[in-house]
Parts: C-alpha cells; structure tokens; sequence
C-alpha cells in the first residue's frame, strides 16, 4: 500500500473525513449510552404492551419456607417466551444481586429454582427484561427462607410452610401447590431415604 | 520487509480484540449460560449481556474509523479485494499443493485469490453482524427482532467458521503459510523469503518502518 496508488480526492478529504469519523463515533458513544427506558418503550411498542407491563411472584408467597428445589410462579401482563422469539422474558435475581450478571431466565409462567441457596432467608426479585435483555421497571419482590430440612428435597412447593390457617389463596383444586396443602418435608417423607 | 503498516496492524489488533470478545460472550449466551457470569463478566462485574452489547458498539466505532481515517488503506483493501487476473483460477487449482508444500502457483496481487474471498466474507459477516447487532439493540423485542436474531446467528456462524480457518492459516498448521502471522503481529516484518512466497508480486509496495 503506498501513497502513490491512492486516488488525490482521497487525500485532500482527509481532515474532513477525520471530523465525519470522529463525529459518527461520539454519536455511537451516545447511542451506546442511550438510556434503557427508551429501548423499554421500544420493545414495549413493538411486542405489544408496554406502559402499564405488570409482574407478580404469585408463589411462593412472601415470607414463605420452601424447600429446594423449589417452583416459582409469576403473572406477567405480557406475554413472554424465549428471546429469539421476540417476547419479553424474566429475570430472577437472589439476594439484591442485580448488577451482577447472576440470575435465572425465565420463559414460562412456573420456574423451578435449582440453584443451591444457602438455608435461611433470601430475597427473590422477579423483573420482565425485554427480548435484548434490557430490563423494564416491571418487577416483583418476595422473601422466603429456604429451610434446611427441605434441602434435597424434590421438585414443585413441597417445602412451603402452611401455618393451618386458610388464608383464602387456595384455589380449590387439590394440587401441591395451594398454600393450604399439606406441608411434605424431607423429614416425614417415607420415600426419602 | 513490512507488509502492513503500523496502522493497519492496530487496526486487525483492534479487530481481534473486539471480536475475541464478541465471540466469547456470543457463544456463552448462546449455550445457555446467560445468567451465569462467564470469567470476564466476573472480572468486569458486568453481565455478558452487557459486556457484548458494549463490545458491539466498540465494533461499530472501529469499523466507523477503519472506513474514514483509514480511508487510503480501506481504498486500497477494496481494490486489491475487488482485482481478477488471469492466472487466479490456477492459483486455487494449485491451492492444496501450495498449502502443504508452499509451492503456490504465481499471482499479482497485494492479497492472494483465496485471501480475495476471505476478504469478502469477512466484510460480508462483519457488516451483516453489525446492522443486525444494531437492529437488535435498538428494537429491543418484537417480529422483527426475532427475524434479526436469526441473522445475527447465521452470521455468527459464518464469522465464527471464517475465523477458524483464518487461525489455521497464519498458525502455520499449513506448511505452505508458515511465516505469515508475522505480517500482523509484532512490527509486521515479513522475511523475504516468505513474501516471495506467498505474495511474490507485492515487493515493490512494501513500506519500511
């Protein structure tokens, strides 16, 4: 490559092409730092629903005992679903850690959480983060303590604690999962050995 | 001799960087990890979700600049890119002898035929990277989005398989290129005798440091 083999009009653009450069670099340094509510109300506009988007961690309930692993239930007002879809998706983070890169990513309604958390009491916050994995404001915060006689335990709620008062959250259906079943821990389990 | 100037090399060192990283964090969120910080995010206490998205728009800059101050050798790059002579389809009828004994049948250029064609997927993959990379931050969800997810895969792919080969090719698994990481790395000076080898013609356009 030498100097000679390069048309003038090159040449003599040069300076102004270094500012062109240099502009176009500082405009994609603002993009980059563009603020994340706006690409928020872009997703929002684009998959439908947005202003009002609403998340609610509907078990377990605050100040629930789980065992683990244990199921995470959430209501969104959007749809979600995996990213390349397009869809929003949730982010789980422990514990206040939401700076950090460490969450679970959820695509469905119910989430089994298999991560090993230490016995005692954490905190779960549930937010919708767009497709490009941009948090929204949409998000939900509980607390629960992860008892240690459910540790190793099997999957769903089936450490939940049940205080044997009806709270009116039960939903009729004899499932595992109503907050007023009966309590199974790994200490009367006649299958756990 | 010195192949590539000082420039140029910052420019492809630049490069490598940006896209060792891209490439990292690509494929650790794509097998899943996402969620679960990979060695660099824990370094930079960043998500790698982030640390990509970011590592982009260093992408978009660099090649902003490549493309404007770098305008003389990116004038030149797609020039020497874009030349056909006669000989060049002997040259790749050669090609597997030449790769494993470094006997090359002759050709004219700056860049030899089959780096003509990398050229071109490169720039292709690159640019097809960018634009969809930048779709996909600005649109942030939606049908669109997940159209732009599968191109940027592809891409990734494509890229991912180039820069493969690229490494096998300047490593020196390939007897015949022996020498020619040299070109890029360090003070970019080529022994003659490699020059002669793999770019016979383009002796008289070398700069000295």
């Amino acid at each position: 490559m030498t100097t000679d083999t390069i048309p003038r009009p090159f040449r003599r653009r040069r300076a102004r092409l270094g500012a062109a450069a240099l502009a176009s670099v500082l405009a994609v340094a603002a993009a980059a730092c563009g603020d994340d509510d706006e690409s928020t109300e872009a997703a929002g506009s684009d998959s439908g629903g947005s202003g009002d988007m609403t998340i609610s961690v509907s078990e377990p309930s605050d100040g629930a005992e789980v065992g683990s692993p244990f199921d995470v239930v959430v209501d969104t007002s959007v749809d979600i679903g995996e990213p390349d879809t397009g869809l929003h998706h949730v982010h789980l983070y422990y514990d206040g850690d939401t700076d950090e890169g460490d969450y679970d990513l959820v695509y469905e309604p119910t989430f089994t959480v298999d991560r090993a958390l230490d016995p005692g009491e954490h905190t779960i916050e549930a937010v919708i983060a767009n497709a490009d994995h941009s948090l929204t404001d949409a998000r939900d915060e509980v607390t629960v303590t992860v008892g240690e006689a459910g540790a190793g335990a099997g999957g769903g709620t089936p450490g939940q604690s049940d205080d044997g008062t009806d709270d009116g959250t039960d939903d009729g259906t004899d499932d595992s999962s109503d907050d007023d079943a009966p309590t199974t821990t790994a200490a009367d389990d006649p299958y756990d050995y | 001799m010195v192949r590539n100037n000082g420039l140029t090399r910052a420019f492809h060192a630049a490069m490598f960087l940006v896209t060792v990283v891209l490439g990292g964090t690509g494929w650790w969120l794509r097998s899943g990890r996402e969620g679960r910080p990979s060695v660099l995010a824990d370094l930079l206490d960043t998500p790698d979700t982030e640390i990509h998205r970011m590592a982009g728009w260093a992408l978009v800059g660099i090649a902003g600049l490549g493309v404007t101050l770098g305008v003389r050798a990116a004038w030149t790059f797609a020039r020497e890119t874009a030349r056909v002579d006669r000989g060049d389809g002997r040259w790749f009828a050669r090609w597997p002898v030449g790769a494993f004994t470094g006997r090359f049948a002759p050709h004219r250029g700056h860049f030899d035929p089959g780096q003509r064609l990398a050229n071109i997927a490169f720039v292709a993959s690159l640019t097809t990277l960018i634009v969809s990379g930048v779709a996909l931050t600005t649109l942030s969800g939606g049908p669109t989005f997940a159209t732009m997810v599968r191109i940027h895969r592809a891409a990734t792919v494509a890229l991912t398989v180039l820069v493969i080969g690229h490494m096998v090719v300047v490593s020196g698994l390939l007897p015949g290129y022996r020498g020619a990481w040299r070109a890029m790395v360090g003070r970019g000076r080529v022994p003659a005798a490699v020059m002669r080898r793999l770019w016979p013609s383009s002796g008289s356009h070398h700069h000295r440091d």
